[in-house]
Order: structure tokens, then sequence, then C-alpha cells
């Protein structure tokens, strides 16, 4: 059994704005020094309030993961990761694991998740995760 | 016979992944960040100057943090109590390098290596990690973090190889 080793990580969020419906997409908000599609994604994790309550902008994190799915895009604009639960990517649910990817140019802000279930989701909260990645040369 | 994908492969040999049982490093030892203050939130916390891991001939290969249900004290002097789950999630780990840059951060609670079925979190940077310029930041604080407690930290590390 293998397990994810961290070179650079850092937190992005996907801001549930506007209304809270379901099939609806909250893409990721911009972070500027990941968002050139300049990093090579190799792991993600998901958290919830369990893991943590707030976000490091500020914003709450969502209590509940089961009606939400999660969509990366690449530099192509391919749906590389299509709709997959959040909670299967968090790593308490896992055993510890954290969910390995075959290394990927991604497109931040062309990534999103979607809501299947609004119950317990609040407007303005965000469904957070961490990226493991390395830079592109 | 074992067989491994191309792609296993390459994330062995790049250092972006580890077996979950392998050789965590050649040596451990526990760290102490005790409170002054009731904590605050957004305020960075840094790690004491520690002159094993601030040196460039250590790398630090895991991390962990010691809950107060692994170990109910911090044998801190006065003693403290360690963080809760419910205390670790409102903060965050920050790894930076010589120049001050966030390599990489991570939820604390995320840390605790019980809530993880026992894995470590595996640590490579190609950028050197010291130690002083790493923090601890709160982000919400509806459990408060008091003098009586402190963060405990188990760092695992190896010798650089020159």
């Amino acid at each position: 059994m293998n397990n994810l080793v961290i070179k650079r990580s850092q937190q992005i969020e996907f801001r549930l704005t506007g209304s809270i419906a379901t099939g609806k997409r909250y893409f990721a908000t911009d972070i500027p020094n990941l968002s050139r599609n300049n990093v090579v994604v190799y792991g993600i994790e998901f958290f919830t309030s369990a893991q943590e309550t707030t976000t490091p902008t500020g914003n709450t994190v969502t209590s509940v993961s089961t009606g939400t799915v999660v969509t990366l895009r690449d530099n192509k604009k391919q749906e590389f990761m299509y709709q997959v639960p959040q909670y299967t990517l968090i790593r308490a649910n896992n055993a510890g694991l954290i969910v390995l990817l075959k290394p990927r140019i991604i497109n931040l802000t062309d990534c999103y998740v979607q809501l299947t279930n609004t119950t317990s989701i609040t407007l303005g909260e965000s469904v957070a995760a961490n990226i493991y990645y390395d830079l592109v040369d | 016979m074992r067989l491994v994908s191309p792609l296993i492969d390459y994330l062995f040999a790049s250092g972006k992944m580890k077996q979950v049982g392998s050789y965590e490093g050649s040596y451990t030892k526990s760290v102490y960040m005790p409170f002054t203050a009731t904590a605050l939130i957004g305020t960075s916390y840094y790690m004491a100057p520690d002159t094993i891991l601030n040196s460039k001939n250590n790398e630090i290969t895991a991390i962990e943090i010691v809950d107060s249900l692994t170990n109910s004290i911090a044998p801190t002097v006065p003693a403290t109590d360690p963080l809760s789950v419910a205390q670790a999630r409102q903060g965050y780990f920050y790894f930076c390098n010589e120049k001050r840059e966030v390599i990489a951060y991570v939820p604390l609670a995320v840390l605790i290596r019980r809530l993880n079925a026992g894995k470590v979190q595996f640590l490579q940077f190609d950028d050197p990690v010291v130690w002083q310029n790493c923090f601890i930041q709160f982000d919400s604080l509806g459990t408060a973090i008091t003098t009586a407690n402190s963060v405990w930290l188990r760092v695992t590390y190896s010798p650089v190889e020159n």
C-alpha cells in the first residue's frame, strides 16, 4: 500500500455563491499563483468541517460531503476526473490514504463541484480541498 | 513477482509516493509549541528555533500532530494539554523555506495519525524547510485555545546526504 508524499500543497476552495441548487457548477476560486496552468497536480484531498472549520480565506467549510461531486479539468479542458463523490476524496474515509492522480496540468478555475443534495448546505460556504502538486518546468 | 505500473514507478522515482509502512526517517523528535496567551485568529505562531530541524544538514521527512486522545498531557514545563481534534480543525501548519515562502500548508487535524488509520504524513521538499520560518495559524476559534494548551508535533528527519 502506498501513500502520497507532500512536495508542495495549497488549499483550494469552491465557494457556493449565487444560489444553492443541485446540478449548478460552483467553480474553484481564482488563486493567482495556481491559475496560470502552471501546476501539475498528483494528489487531491477534500475536507469537511470535521477536518477544518474555516478556510484560510475565512469562509465556513461545508459540514457534509455526501451530496457533492467533484470535477477536475486539465489545461485542454478535458474533464479527466468527472463527478467523483467528495466523500471518497476525504482522507479519513480512505483509511488515511490520499487519492493519487496521474500527474496533470490543471486549469484550476475550470474545475468545479456540483451539489446532488442541498441538505445542510448553506449559501456562502466553501467546499475545501488541498491539492498536492509540482510546478511546471 | 510484483507488478509495477509505469505511473506508480514514476511516482516512486520522483518522490511523490511512498509505501505507507516504509521507513519514515533516521531520527524523530517531539516539538512543543505552548501558547503564552489565548490564541487569536490570523496570528502566525512561529516554531521556536531548533538547532537540529533548522539545519541544512537535516531534511524533514514526516510530521504528525499528537492530539489529546493520543497523549493526554504534553511533557512541557509546566505541563500542558495537547490540542483536541475540535481545536486542531481550526488551524493550519505552514511549511516555509529560507525565504519565508510558503511551500505547503495542511490542516492540523489531518496530521493526526490515529485519524488516518495510523498513516503518518510523509514530506519531501526540494526546497529545504527552515523550521523557525514554519508557523501555525488559526482561521476560526469557536473552541478556544488557551495557555493551558500546546501544539505537540512529532517530526521525523534524516541527515542530508552531501
